[in-house]
């Protein structure tokens, strides 16, 4: 009997540990019901007792070799893969060539063929007679986790983007380089090409790198006019489903703004609402936009502020709407908020009218802490927000996607009339990047450069033309990677 | 050479002179140094009702939920202690029940008085879709289509901005307030926003004459074009055409987001904006909370036939409602526009006046401003305030 352990990505987060033990297997397991982590590691409890060899690899697999004596078992004996794994999308699968009508035993005769093949294949890949299991992903990543599984360097899609995003770019290298963050940049450009079917998308091997790495920084990218194809980050959007707008909104001391105190996250839902771009000319005349409101999209977004609530240890969780009015839509999302909410008692939860948020915010935004949204009143909250702590040149921002994606980038645009000139301020892309690092679990290095960063604002001596000084973005790059490495 | 009589000289002389004097002075009580006092004397499309009854003009009051009907009550003291010649025709909607017979009999005292002063109604959230928001049912009846408020910094408010000045336009019939929306499939609902041609035609124009009529140099159309390229689009579209026929006026358009972003950083940039329903809430309210708060600014709605005046947000403040700490001067404000609307500007100005001496110099605040005075405090100061005498 043979079976395979998997770890998947998600359950790999604790440190890889090689541990070998002797394992006599006599009889199949009975098929996994419940795939959570702790039913899975009970079952290798009991393996464990029984004596089986158990090899970690670092990164994706622990695969467990009874003794030799044990035969492979039959596919309807192995536990049915869990639904959380990794999606099909990512998988390319070249389409199956059609059925092909042969004679009855000349069918058998390939199908015995086929199933000596795949026994060999099997025996010369792995160990003799490995025990494998799949272990579910129905642990979900939290939004921060804990520890990096992997010592080694993480691998991160960089797309520099247009205007000066290049520089940007270039400069937050630089001051990873100083800091010697374990992060190994993989340079893509993402320009609209027209697919196969017709449909607009991104370069394949942009998609492939994202795909490998999950996690991907983002400078600015062109939005064009008339160009036939949707913007950019449309396109990202829904290649990689990112559902999950994030804008912490922290007030930078020594960027004096009206509001000081501010200390707040927006989480904005990004793929529906009022942005679903469904609109209809009814008569001439009379338009009508459709504002699409679905429960699986509301769940998901309420789901994902309350992890981020409790794995940032924030208090309170609010949902903005405008139920008053929108009744069945906004309802809905209030409802779905409402549920989730139960299963988080320990963070609060309340609800506000988006009219009420606007009044307070402005005039005081202490009181607000995480917000959860739709699409439209996130677009203007999170705006609204970033205003308070001096624009969108100051603020982060990261996307989150349905299979670990994350996308992290700076808001503000392209800046054509100064790219080149060595004038741009990286503070928003550097502040998107030590989000991103705190999301992959080093915050040390995350700490250390937004320290940096901030200490250099504070000082006002090197600062860049937006943020009120006049030095060039290479001084204020150098003066960051300067202080990061008297930090260290 | 006319040769005129002797005694038609002075005959043709006053009636010159008188009809000189009954279209320069509408209102026979105006003096004219208190013209000028505060130029918030708004114009709107229709005339308002002739008085009757020896003068007295009637006006449909709906005290409301919450501190509506504290506020109202003060409203009607200190109209008294004016002697205003209004009368308040007090129809209560009770919002907790689900028939709509007490929010049609409001209406219908609307129809019949033409103008109204009206506290918010509360709208339970929870309750199904076929209960519809009383105010919404309200505004888009009587066809209000403009929504006006006018956000100043006034000097004994402390605030993180000064000097603001901004006049919103917001259109208050359509857009997402269409409320209409649907359930095709379990899970998934669709919610419609219509936007239509005349009416953002009309909303266009109804801001530019008012523009041009304060003698307002700016307007500026919030919109979010790029995301709702027909909806906006069209809403853009029809105000650049109204632009072009009002050429002192400078146009400009800005997304909504940036608008936002702009009003936090730097609001004096702005003038007087028009814009949709919903980019039109978020807007309001953010200026009011740059100004001082919701006790501080009024708020007038305006169709072709009626006029209802509000506070400019329109909380109903359930949860300061009896406890004397609600701030009247949005109330008092509205029934200032109120008179107005009615051509009794000595009234309103003097009621003005009165009102903005208690915030700015006797600095009696209430509680959402910072200060410890009570609501009936503030409206006594108020007539206490020197020389607070009609002048005739």
């Amino acid at each position: 009997m043979r079976r395979r352990l998997e770890l998947s990505q998600s359950a790999a987060d604790t440190p890889a540990v090689v541990l070998v033990l002797v394992l006599l297997v006599n009889d199949p397991l009975p098929p996994l019901k419940d795939t959570s982590l702790s039913s899975h590691l009970k079952r290798l409890q009991l393996l464990v007792g029984e004596g089986c060899l158990l090899v970690a690899h670092p990164g994706r697999r622990i695969s467990v070799s009874p003794p030799h004596h044990t035969a492979a078992p039959r596919r309807s004996e192995l536990p049915s893969r869990p639904a959380a794994a990794p999606s099909t999308a990512e998988t390319s699968r070249a389409p199956e060539p059609g059925p092909v009508r042969f004679s009855r035993r000349r069918r058998r005769r390939r199908r015995r063929r086929m199933k000596r093949r795949r026994r060999s294949r099997r025996r010369r890949r792995e160990p003799a007679c490995c025990l494998q299991l799949t272990l579910g992903g129905a642990v979900r990543r939290p939004a921060l986790s804990s520890a990096s599984f992997s010592r080694g360097m993480q691998t991160v899609t960089l797309i520099p983007g247009d205007g000066i995003g290049p520089e940007i770019s270039t400069a937050v290298m630089k001051i990873f380089e100083a800091a010697k963050a374990p992060i190994r940049w993989e340079e893509r450009n993402v320009t609209a090409i027209k697919g196969p079917g017709g449909r607009w998308m991104i370069p394949p091997d942009a998609k492939e790198s994202m795909d490998r790495s999950k996690i991907g920084l983002k400078g600015p990218l062109k939005t064009p006019i008339a160009a036939g194809h949707p913007s950019m980050n449309l396109l990202l959007r829904k290649t990689f489903d990112l559902y999950a707008n994030v804008r912490p909104c922290v007030s930078i001391e020594g960027y004096k703004t009206p509001y000081t105190d501010v200390n707040l996250v927006t989480i904005r839902e990004n793929t529906e609402g009022e942005y679903s771009g469904i609109e209809h000319v009814i008569v001439d005349g009379v338009v009508q936009s459709i504002k699409l409101i679905t429960e699986n999209a509301s769940r998901r977004i309420a789901e994902y502020a309350f992890e981020y609530a409790r794995n940032n240890q924030r208090s309170s969780v609010t949902a903005v709407h405008k139920a008053n009015i929108m009744r069945m839509s906004d309802g809905l999302f209030l409802r779905k908020c409402r549920e989730v909410a139960e299963n988080y008692k320990d963070v609060k939860f309340t609800e506000m009218y988006l009219d009420t948020v606007c009044l307070n915010m402005v005039q005081d935004p202490t009181q607000f802490d995480v917000l959860v949204m739709p699409n439209l009143y996130g677009d203007i909250l999170s705006d609204l927000c970033a205003g308070l702590i001096g624009g969108l040149g100051v603020t982060p921002s990261g996307n989150i996607g349905a299979n670990g994606v994350a996308i992290f980038e700076s808001v503000h645009g392209t800046a054509p009339d100064i790219a080149g000139l060595d004038l741009a301020n990286p503070t928003a892309l550097l502040l998107s990047a030590v989000m991103m690092l705190r999301h992959m679990g080093l915050h040390d290095y995350g700490n250390k450069i937004q320290t940096a960063c901030f200490d250099t604002i504070r000082d006002k001596k090197v600062l860049t033309k937006d943020l009120g000084g006049n030095s060039k973005c290479s001084e204020f790059t150098a003066d960051i990677c300067r202080r990061v490495q008297d930090l260290d | 050479k006319i040769k005129m009589c002797s005694f038609v000289r002075p005959f043709l002389l006053s009636v010159i002179l008188t009809s000189m004097f009954s279209l320069l002075r509408s209102d026979p009580l105006l003096p004219p140094s208190t013209q000028q006092v505060h130029r918030d004397s708004l114009v709107c499309a229709s005339q308002p009702p002739p008085a009757q009854y020896g003068g007295r003009h009637t006006v449909t009051l709906i005290p409301g939920d919450g501190i509506g009907p504290e506020l109202a009550n003060h409203v009607r003291e200190l109209f008294r202690f004016c002697c205003v010649p209004v009368d308040f025709e007090v129809v209560n909607v009770d919002s907790t029940m689900a028939s709509e017979d007490d929010i049609n009999n409001a209406i219908m005292a609307i129809r019949r008085n033409g103008v109204a002063l009206k506290g918010n109604l509360e709208t339970n959230h929870n309750l199904p879709p076929s209960y519809k928001s009383r105010n919404n049912l309200l505004r888009t009846t009587l066809d209000l289509y403009a929504n006006v408020m006018h956000c100043q910094s006034l000097p004994g408010v402390r605030t993180r901005h000064r000097n603001i000045d901004i006049m919103i336009i917001r259109e208050n019939t359509e857009g997402e307030y269409s409320s209409l929306e649907h359930e095709n499939v379990p899970g998934v609902v669709e919610c419609l926003k219509i936007i239509t041609r005349t009416k953002s035609l009309r909303i266009a124009d109804y801001a530019f004459r008012t523009a041009r009529e304060k003698g307002r140099t700016r307007v500026t159309a919030v919109h979010k074009a790029n995301i709702m390229k027909l909806g906006d689009g069209l809403f853009l579209e029809c105000c650049k055409e109204v632009a072009s026929g009002y050429p002192e006026i400078t146009f400009d358009s800005m997304i909504v987001d940036n608008t936002t972003m702009q009003l936090v950083s730097r609001p004096q940039q702005f003038d007087v904006m028009v814009m949709p329903n919903l980019y039109g809430n978020v807007v309001s309210n953010v200026c009011a909370g740059l100004v001082g708060g919701p006790g501080l600014v009024p708020g007038a709605n305006y169709g072709e036939d009626y006029a209802v005046f509000e506070t400019g947000t329109r909380n109903t403040g359930k949860s300061i409602a009896n406890t004397n700490t609600a701030n009247p001067t949005a109330m008092l404000l509205a029934s200032c526009l109120l008179l107005d609307h009615l051509k009794l500007h000595a009234y309103a100005n003097m009621i003005r006046r009165a009102i903005l001496s208690t915030v700015t110099e006797t600095r009696l605040h209430t509680a959402d401003l910072g200060g410890q005075g009570s609501t009936s405090e503030v409206v006594q100061s108020i007539m206490k305030v020197k020389n607070f005498t009609v002048t005739f």
